[in-house]
């Protein structure tokens, strides 16, 4: 099922949710960078708050996303980790260290600004 | 209670003599091992009465058998054996009850002892005291992060000027902790690493990089405020025109 | 230190979409039995990281799930089985830090992190058996 990408002035938004296949992960990641290159967005919110697991294997495809959409010229920030995941991610010793985290949706439209601004610099 | 206690000591005595020790015997032993718990029974009250108890025994015994005294002997010592195994049960039961409260009572310090505060919009203190073990570790980080998603907070300052003993268990609890909240978008500032502690803990391996230290928690305040665009400005530097009557010239 | 093994409930590991179930169902059986809600995560987790393994390095595989009692202590615990081409060196893939990233992180070392008891056998060629516990504090 694929994933809706909301648009809001200069950022895109998703939102995660923990049916989501393989498939739609790489649609995702594909449809991005896709909108992301048309619109020329300055940022991708991906909210995450429905998940409540991640794992290696989530980490490492939201990494992949952030990073094919900076390609793109957009800052990717997360939002809406948990605090029982971000207690798991740190046992396991995942980290998003290059990728902006945030606590929610407003958090991050504002992180993914500014983030962007320091970028232009 | 005390009926149920006498009740259970009739039996208690009466299966004693009889023979039967299996699994429905240690099972008695044990209610009365909780018995004895609950009414809170000094363990030496406890073996102080058995030890009447068998000698009471142990007379009526010798009497019977004055012209066998070892067949009275050998009849005692198997009494005895029995004794010895009540014993072990019931004290066994007592220091587990015993241990259990102590469990529950730690619990207890440790909800009390790990307070999330909030000081201003957006900021929350955790001043830390006192002996960190892992489960407290752990609670504090749980605590910590829940507080951070209900209070929205952007910025935490953790002050361990309290902290008893900071090894390298303690700062990796630390670590962990502040990469946590990192995760939920929240800055943490950890104060009170005094110099000493910092530089044996590099020493010993412990990766302080990813951790925001300053001195002490005044200026720890100060940093966090500066990141949430606060600024605190005395009163008196405020415009005259403009000036509320200082509380200080009042009196 | 005998442990009793209740029931297993069983769930194969075929494709992504298993390895949501088999962390709900881990979840589920968590959750009966006590766990407060930080521990249901980490669970979930130990068991999202073996059975993505199983999809990618096994194809399919199965995550039996059952309560454990070592004495007065509750627990669960977890066996992950495959008959993939096993690993080949257990100790390196136990030790790989794969929080760099790297494809090849098997998560292995993870979910040992989260678990109590963890313990592993496998064999080049014939398949891969995990076994994991957590208990109840």
């Amino acid at each position: 099922m694929p994933v809706p990408i909301l648009k809001q002035g200069q950022m895109l938004i998703v939102s995660m949710q923990a049916s989501m296949s393989d498939l739609d992960l790489v649609q995702l990641k594909d449809d991005l960078a896709d909108r992301v290159g048309r619109f020329r967005s300055s940022g991708v919110v991906i909210d995450v708050s429905a998940l409540d697991v991640m794992d290696s294997f989530a980490t490492r495809t939201l990494r992949g996303i952030a990073h094919t959409t900076k390609l793109r010229g957009a800052e990717t920030v997360i939002v809406g980790i948990q605090p029982e995941v971000a207690f798991a991610m740190v046992q396991l010793g995942l980290t998003l260290d290059d990728v902006g985290t945030a606590l929610d949706l407003e958090e991050g439209l504002a992180l993914a600004t500014a983030r962007k601004a320091e970028a232009r610099l | 209670m005390l009926d149920e206690a006498k009740k259970l000591k009739r039996e208690h005595l009466i299966a004693m003599a009889q023979g039967e020790y299996g699994s429905a015997y240690a099972d008695q032993r044990v209610r009365l091992g909780v018995l004895y718990a609950r009414v809170g029974l000094d363990i030496r009250v406890f073996l102080g009465a058995f030890h009447h108890l068998m000698r009471t025994v142990g007379e009526e015994i010798m009497k019977r058998f004055t012209k066998t005294p070892q067949a009275g002997f050998d009849i005692f010592m198997s009494l005895k054996k029995v004794a010895f195994f009540d014993i072990a049960i019931i004290v066994d039961t007592l220091i587990d009850e015993r241990e259990r409260v102590i469990r529950a009572q730690q619990e207890a310090i440790r909800e009390l002892s790990t307070p999330v505060i909030q000081i201003r919009d957006r900021l929350l203190i955790l001043p830390m005291i006192g002996m960190i073990d892992s489960e407290r570790a752990l609670q504090l980080t749980e605590n910590l992060l829940q507080a951070i998603r209900a209070n929205r907070a952007r910025v935490v300052v953790m002050d361990i000027t309290g902290v008893a003993a900071v090894d390298s268990k303690v700062a990796n609890h630390l670590i962990q902790t502040v990469a946590a909240a990192r995760l939920m978008g929240a800055t943490v500032i950890v104060t009170g690493l005094s110099a000493d502690v910092a530089q044996a803990l590099v020493a010993l391996g412990v990766d302080l990089g990813r951790i925001n230290t300053i001195g002490d928690l005044q200026g720890g305040l100060e940093e966090a405020e500066r990141l949430l665009g606060y600024k605190v400005v005395p009163l008196d530097a405020l415009s005259n025109a403009h000036a509320l009557p200082n509380p200080r010239q009042s009196n | 230190m005998t442990t009793a093994v209740a029931e297993q409930t069983r769930v194969l590991v075929e494709r992504d979409g298993d390895v949501v179930n088999a962390r709900q169902t881990g979840r589920e059986l968590a959750a009966s039995l006590g766990f407060r809600s930080t521990d249901l995560t980490l669970i979930a987790t130990a068991i999202s990281e073996v059975a993505r393994n199983i999809v990618l390095y096994a194809g399919r595989g199965e995550i039996a799930v059952s309560a454990a009692h070592n004495g007065a202590r509750r627990g669960i615990r977890i066996v992950a089985h495959d008959d993939g081409p096993g690993i080949p060196d257990v100790e390196l893939a136990m030790r790989d830090g794969y929080s760099t990233g790297k494809s090849l992180g098997l998560g292995l070392s993870g979910a040992r992190r989260l678990m109590d008891d963890f313990e592993i056998v496998s064999e080049v060629g014939v398949g891969t058996t995990i076994t994991m516990s957590k208990w109840t504090r």
